[in-house]
């Protein structure tokens, strides 16, 4: 496989909401209305009631019928049978394709003449022809077989799906010719409530409530692998396969996943234990509570539940807890070493996926625990209800994040080694560490400042929802630049220092190009996860006369064919089809390039709706686990780096913007000089053992460049 | 068997289970008993006119040739607008016929149609026997083994008809 294949990268390209990057180029965008769809799990919907959901058949049923002038019925059998879209339904009608291929003219059941009666071919009693009757396809049956057929069919829970009794016809019998034939009140109920429930599951745009005994309907316009939430009996769950709302792992994953599980429950069961012995000094210890930053009673050790390893080692490189390195040789050794290493993979993801959820059981011990703590603080006038409201919140964000996290290891089990799958258990590390220390925060609330905890959430769900959304719109990732430089696109394994650039969708563009040459000197490559994007455009070439059409640019639709999830040949080849000299539209999305949102101050956060996920920055990631998901520089870096740089010059005589950067991340979300200060030190940058009043003079540089300030060293 | 015999059979299982078996059933039966299909036997049980006792012989030319394999059928309540249930009793080495007897047949599944009768679903049967489908398989092991070593497969299939549906 060529480079271009193989970038490594793939996933499901179910749940690209584009809407919020398109909405971005309006003027009069709404900037609540932007915020909430930047949520990378914002998903619009409507709860309908059975009424409203037969409303809405029936005005389909009826643009069919009128359309087609044919009777409901029929035109109801046609909408089931082509997901209840009017205009295919009525294409298909019109070219009789779904209908001759049902019909078998050669298998006319025999009619046996008995004086003036026909013998039935069912039931081979003699009755007379007006009580036979038949479908389009004219199989004549008597009306007796025919509501006999239908009763051993509804009792087997069959109702839309009833076809002709004839051998080898499969038409299907409209709701009308099967009540007119059934007599049986009971049956009849319950053929139209069975035809109801086939209606909504046929139907793309609705969904059951998945609820115990919950008769509610919910609606998409655009249905994806979304949370969605029945108002009435809270039941959470995925709106596209109606299981528990599982991202970031797709449909199909999930399903396999679950699967896997229930087949394996066996080899698994072991791993439920709820004590471990202490690896330092081996007394058993047993776990009550969600987190698993475990401190041991007797002797203080601190340690991780999950691989037993020295808490201390958790910090930056949680990475080595939660990923799962593969044995690169496997492929040499013997089917049993390899039936082995499946086995001890599966169990590595199991574990941490089981131990979630059963950390977020213990988790809702735990915030019963805080509630009535509350409750009784609040009693003895030890502060307001409002006032500890803050530590519910906190609570309830754990559980959203460690139900998150609990998810990413399906999609990490599944997931292909290679850049893609680094770039995920990065992430999972990244969140998994910020989780835990929010668990143990919130554990020992009493004794933990607000202010830190609050920090700490926000931390948490920063990564939660980073995680959610990045995954899902990176079109490629590129190699210690920011550029769009299809020279530098991550193709193997991340090193240690290097700098991950995710480039995501940014605006979409619609050209018309005409087709002068045989060549449109194009060079198209994808990300193996269904977005295919342009690698190389060749000088002089039709394609390099269009100014708007550039490298990086995603290639979304070929007049009205989408082309995402097709590979890049698949691309290439039907653009060389369109025939020489036709004019053809090409719609692309833009990577997001340099110069876009914010770097905020943690602190400074509260309150203000910033343009995260607008379409407005490339997420930055840097392997070695210090650097932070953030945006691209915008002004503001900008400034603050060229400041920084300044004063390094100045102090030091190195003019260094990597270093610069790095400083201007330490001090992100810091408030003041002793936490500027203590991230600097904590960090690689403590080799520079900057002086106190080289600290003051950067933070200097830094508070100034959020302000707008350019600034001179005095 | 004469056709006269055969009516009075069906008479008497009817008074003897007091109840009524609907014309469908009775019809059939007097044809499968009249005009017998070449190569097969039915006859209903004496107890149960719903249960037959079936006797299919090996195709020629097939590993089966020579074999007398028994079978039972038995038509349900809802017949025919459910398929007739049918199991091979004798032992047979086949692609699509499982070591409990069960049968890979499609007409016997999604495919059933009030239309066919027992006459088509035995004749579909002894089709089976001639023209095994290995790609469309019940028994698994035998299926593989009759994709990669046809040969070997027909020789088992004749080992077993011999061993299993010749003593008797
Ligand atoms: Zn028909
Ligand atoms: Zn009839
Ligand atoms: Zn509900
Ligand atoms: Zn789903
Ligand atoms: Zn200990
Ligand atoms: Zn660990």
């Amino acid at each position: 496989m060529s480079g271009e294949e193989d970038s490594g990268m793939y996933y499901s390209d179910d749940d690209c909401g584009y809407d919020a990057y398109y909405n971005y180029n309006m003027e009069d965008c709404d900037i609540d209305e932007h915020d909430v769809k930047d949520d990378p799990e914002y998903f619009s919907y409507d709860t309908l009631r059975v009424e409203e959901v037969e409303r809405l058949l029936n005005e389909s049923v009826e643009a069919l019928s009128n359309k087609l002038c044919i009777t409901p019925s029929l035109a109801k059998v046609v909408l089931h049978t082509h997901e209840w879209a009017v205009l295919p339904s009525a294409v298909a009608y019109k070219n009789n394709d779904w209908i001759q291929n049902l019909l078998n003219p050669n298998n006319q059941p025999k009619m046996e003449p008995i004086g003036q009666k026909l013998r039935c071919p069912v039931c081979f009693s003699p009755t007379i022809q007006e009580k036979f009757s038949c479908l389009a396809c004219s199989h004549k049956f008597c009306n007796e077989c025919w509501a006999t057929h239908f009763e051993v069919q509804i009792m087997q829970g069959v109702s839309t799906g009833i076809s002709c009794m004839a051998q080898e016809c499969g038409l299907l019998a409209p709701e009308d010719f099967v009540l007119s034939l059934l007599t049986k009140v009971p049956l009849r109920e319950k053929y139209q409530e069975f035809a109801f429930r086939d209606y909504v599951k046929s139907h793309p745009e609705l969904r059951f409530c998945p609820g115990p005994n919950c008769k509610l309907v919910f609606r998409s316009k655009e249905p994806k692998a979304k949370r969605t939430i029945c108002e009435q009996c809270k039941t959470t769950f995925c709106f596209k396969c109606g299981t528990e709302y599982h991202a970031p792992t797709d449909c199909p994953t999930i399903k396999k996943w679950l699967t896997k599980c229930a087949d394996d429950s066996e080899t698994a069961n072991y791993i439920s234990a709820h004590t471990k012995d202490c690896p330092r000094c081996h007394i058993c210890i047993e776990k009550n509570g969600g987190c698993n930053h475990m401190q041991c009673y007797n002797c203080k050790h601190d340690f991780c539940w999950m691989c037993l390893g020295d808490w201390k080692s958790h910090g930056s490189e949680y990475y080595e807890c939660s990923r799962y390195k593969e044995n690169p040789n496997i492929v040499n050794e013997s089917v049993h070493a390899q039936a082995r290493e499946a086995l001890k993979k599966y169990l590595h993801y199991y574990e941490r996926w089981e131990n979630h959820s059963k950390s977020l059981k213990l988790e809702a011990e735990t915030l019963e625990k805080i509630k009535s703590r509350i409750n009784a603080k609040v009693m003895n006038s030890s502060g307001t209800w409002i006032d500890w409201q803050y530590l519910v919140d906190a609570a309830s964000l754990l559980a959203k994040c460690r139900y998150t996290l609990q998810y990413t290891y399906p999609y990490a089990y599944y997931l292909e080694p290679g850049p893609r799958k680094e770039l995920f258990e990065y992430q999972q590390a990244q969140l998994e560490a910020e989780i835990e220390n929010l668990s143990w925060k919130i554990e020992r609330a009493e004794t933990t400042d607000r202010g830190d905890l609050e920090n700490q959430i926000d931390i948490a769900e920063k990564r939660r929802t980073t995680l959610l959304k990045d995954f899902l719109h990176i079109l490629f990732c590129t190699l210690n630049t920011h550029k769009v430089d299809m020279t530098k696109l991550l193709g193997g394994q991340i090193g240690l220092e290097d700098f991950i650039f995710a480039h995501r969708k940014g605006r979409p563009k619609e050209i018309e190009i005409t087709k002068t040459e045989d060549s449109l000197g194009l060079t198209i490559t994808d990300n193996g996860a269904g977005y295919a994007f342009i690698k190389r455009i060749k000088e002089g070439s039709i394609i390099d006369k269009i100014d708007y059409i550039q490298v990086g640019d995603h290639l979304e639709k070929i007049d009205n064919d989408s082309v995402i999830g097709r590979r890049h040949f698949e691309v290439a080849k039907m653009l060389k089809e369109i025939p020489l000299g036709s004019t053809f539209t090409l719609r692309l999305v833009e990577p997001i390039r340099a110069g876009f949102g914010n770097i905020e101050a943690r602190g400074s956060q509260k309150g203000k709706k910033k343009g995260y996920g607008s379409g407005k920055e490339t997420l930055r990631f840097k392997a070695n686990g210090q650097a932070q998901i953030i945006e691209e520089p915008d002004k503001e870096m900008d400034l603050g780096i060229e400041n920084i740089n300044r004063l390094l010059e100045n102090f030091m005589g190195i003019n260094d913007n990597e270093l610069a950067t790095q400083i201007w991340e330490a001090a992100e979300g810091k408030l003041n000089t002793m936490e500027f200060a203590e991230a600097v030190d904590s960090s690689d940058l403590a080799e520079f053992s900057f002086t106190d009043d080289m600290i003051i003079e950067l933070w200097g540089a830094v508070t100034d460049a959020r302000a707008g300030r350019t600034r001179h060293p005095s | 068997m004469s056709g006269y015999s055969a009516e009075v059979k069906v008479a008497e299982t009817i008074a003897y289970k007091m109840v009524s078996l609907p014309r469908r059933i009775i019809k059939e039966t007097q044809r499968l008993l009249q005009e017998p299909v070449p190569g097969i036997s039915a006859v209903p049980d004496d107890s149960n006119a719903r249960y037959f006792h079936v006797i299919v012989t090996g195709p020629d030319d097939s590993p089966f040739e020579g074999g007398l394999f028994r079978l039972e059928l038995f038509l349900p309540e809802d017949y025919p607008m459910s398929a007739p249930k049918v199991r091979f009793v004798t032992k047979i080495y086949h692609p699509n016929i499982d070591r409990l007897g069960r049968i890979c047949l499609d007409i016997l599944k999604d495919k059933w149609s009030p239309a066919l009768q027992i006459r088509t679903v035995l004749l579909s049967i002894q089709a089976l026997l001639s023209a095994p489908n290995p790609d469309d398989p019940l028994a698994n092991d035998v299926a593989e083994l009759w994709k990669v070593d046809e040969a070997e497969a027909i020789r088992n299939a004749k080992e077993w008809t011999r061993r299993y549906a010749m003593d008797n």
